[in-house]
């Protein structure tokens, strides 16, 4: 007899482990949203650094227009487009509404027109809601539209929104609209899309409402990619989008309204030439979405040697497209870890790149630039990364 | 359940969890607190030697899963990366009662082991059961959680090594020290050599 036999394991009574479960699962919201536990030290560290250089960006710059009053914006013939650092709002002419950010969030309240957000994704900050009459859309990171006119519509471009009336929820993803004229999902159909772009068009204005509704995927120009790292990226197989200047972004449909002139961002065709780059693809795989990543997560661990090494770029690549730039970065570490010499180790470091340098070119970004630019062999992508380093 | 498919429900559980998918997150947490507590229950069992703070022990240990469950990263599965979690909150529990008691009693340690008073040498085995954790206070935590998990809760050296963050060697190593401590306590206490003759343990 073994000492296992030895030494039964007594069972708690099923009262208290149903009193236990109920103490575990009520830490499980809070658990599983929170940042990880972090030690005192780099707080600290971390707060006097922020503390130095927000005294010293006071000292130098004007505030950034995030104020605590709201910020009430009634747009012109020519539309109007507010950047809120994360989250972008282009809206159409004679749009009226107002922004205020309570505990970090941010609240749109529109009062009559057309507005089209592009959101990054709010992992853990609060979130972002349009309030349009008596329907509250809730964001958790997407491009969508919102036209008060007086019904309200709720198209959706990318991910998914809650659209929120009389207490009832309803969920709007990508490719659908929502109209509080009926209170029903419907797809955005493909007719209705072409009719809407036609300009001028009587009938298509009878139908869709509005011809500043677009159908679709409302920006095919990535200026923006910063703040939508967690939307899907284009397919890099499919042909390259015809830029278009910043701020026209899901408003110029109708092709007869004058675009805002573009903001200035010097670092435009820098990130323009970063996109540029296709993203080798991964492995192919049976299954799509979530099943294809746990496909490559399950093959990535029985796997071993180059096999491994693939479906761990596979499992990036997967999840980089899937909008999880954030579970994208690690596996893409793993890889470089456990296969430094890889295969596929220029086209992790590269899209590795790419994840940190989305927001903005920081010291991660440049870090990661650096790196690439030792080891690649691609002169022109090592040129682009030169480039990335100098952005100090 | 194949390995496999095991992997792939922690995988879609794991999720749910996170959210990340369709579905209630609370039910999911239920889920994985069901399929994992009894795991979870016996290996804190095996190396604290009864039910003394368990509930507060196993809650503060899903806790962490939960609360880490982003950085599972599905190279190791996730029965082995929550048994990590469990042999961590084993050491710290081991850490507050040394703390708490001075010199190790034997009345002290083992306030709940199971007796089946109709099996035969009942006595015996409580006896020796409370004797055997009482040798397993004094030794150093590493080598008591290395013993309790492969000699007692049945895990391979490599298992151990897995959960307990050590090398294949290191664990030898720790096991093989605990077995000759308790070989030597077993001299002095012919309960405990009773006991452990039976066990086959030392």
């Amino acid at each position: 007899m073994s000492l296992r036999d030895r030494v039964p394991v007594e069972d708690l009574a099923p009262e208290r482990w149903r009193h236990l479960e109920q103490r575990v699962v009520a830490h499980v919201g809070d658990a599983a949203t929170a940042p990880p536990p972090r030690r005192w030290w780099p707080a600290l560290a971390a707060l006097t650094a922020a503390g130095a250089i927000a005294a010293a960006v006071l000292a130098t710059r004007p505030s950034p227009p995030a104020p605590a009053r709201p910020l009430v914006v009634a747009a012109d013939d020519r539309g109007a487009h507010v950047d809120l650092g994360d989250a972008v709002i282009d809206a159409a002419p004679g749009t009226r509404f107002e922004v205020t950010r309570p505990d970090g969030g941010v609240r749109v309240a529109l009062a009559t027109g057309v507005v089209s957000l592009e959101v990054a994704p709010r992992r853990g900050r609060p979130p972002l809601w349009v309030v349009a009459d008596d329907v509250t859309v809730r964001v958790v990171g997407t491009a969508f539209t919102v036209r008060r006119d007086p019904a309200v519509a709720v198209e959706v471009s990318h991910g998914v929104v809650q659209v929120e009336r009389a207490g009832a929820l309803v969920a709007v993803r990508a490719g659908e609209r929502w109209s509080s004229a009926d209170g029903v999902v419907a797809a955005i159909a493909a007719a209705d899309a072409v009719a809407r772009t036609a300009a001028g068009s009587a009938d298509a204005a009878a139908a869709a409402g509005d011809d500043r509704l677009a159908g679709g995927p409302a920006i095919d120009f990535d200026p923006l990619a910063g703040r939508r790292a967690g939307v899907a990226p284009p397919d890099p197989s499919s042909p390259p989008a015809t830029p278009r200047p910043a701020g026209t972004a899901g408003r110029d449909h109708g092709g007869s309204k004058p675009a805002p002139p573009p903001p200035a961002d010097p670092m435009t065709d820098l990130r323009r030439a970063l996109a540029a780059q296709p993203i080798p693809a991964g492995p192919p795989t049976t299954a799509r979405g979530a099943e294809a990543i746990a496909e490559l997560q399950r093959a990535s661990v029985t796997e071993r040697g180059p096999a491994a090494a693939t479906a761990l770029w596979g499992l990036a690549r997967a999840q980089w497209t899937s909008g999880r730039p954030g579970d994208a970065l690690r596996s893409l570490d793993a890889y470089l870890r456990r296969f430094p010499a890889g295969a596929e180790s220029d086209a992790v470091s590269w899209l590795r790149l790419r994840l940190l340098c989305a927001r903005d070119f920081d010291d991660a970004c440049r870090a990661a630039a650096h790196t690439y630019a030792t080891r690649t062999g691609d002169a022109t992508r090592r040129a682009l990364a030169v480039r990335v380093t100098e952005t100090r | 359940m194949s390995t496999q498919a095991a992997y792939l429900e922690d995988v879609v559980l794991v999720e749910r969890c996170l959210g990340r998918v369709t579905g209630a997150q609370e039910a999911a947490a239920r889920d994985l607190f069901r399929r994992y507590r009894a795991r979870v229950h016996a290996a804190l069992y095996r190396i604290l030697g009864g039910n003394a703070d368990m509930e507060d022990l196993l809650q503060e240990t899903f806790v962490q899963v939960f609360a880490s469950l982003k950085s599972w990263r599905a190279e190791a599965s996730l029965a082995t990366w929550i048994d990590r979690i469990a042999v961590r909150v084993a050491y710290k529990a081991i850490g507050r009662r040394r703390a708490r008691v001075d010199q190790p009693s034997l009345d002290g340690v083992t306030p709940e082991l199971p007796v089946h008073s109709d099996a035969p040498g009942a006595l015996l085995a409580k006896d020796g059961v409370r004797r055997l954790y009482a040798a397993l206070d004094r030794l150093p935590p590493a080598s008591r959680v290395a013993f309790a998990l492969h000699e007692i809760d049945g895990r391979s050296m490599a298992e151990v090594a897995e959960v307990t963050g050590a090398s294949v060697t290191a664990t030898k190593l720790r096991v093989w020290r605990a077995r000759r401590a308790l070989e030597a306590a077993a001299a002095r206490d012919p309960v405990l050599r009773e006991f452990l003759r039976d066990g086959g343990a030392a």
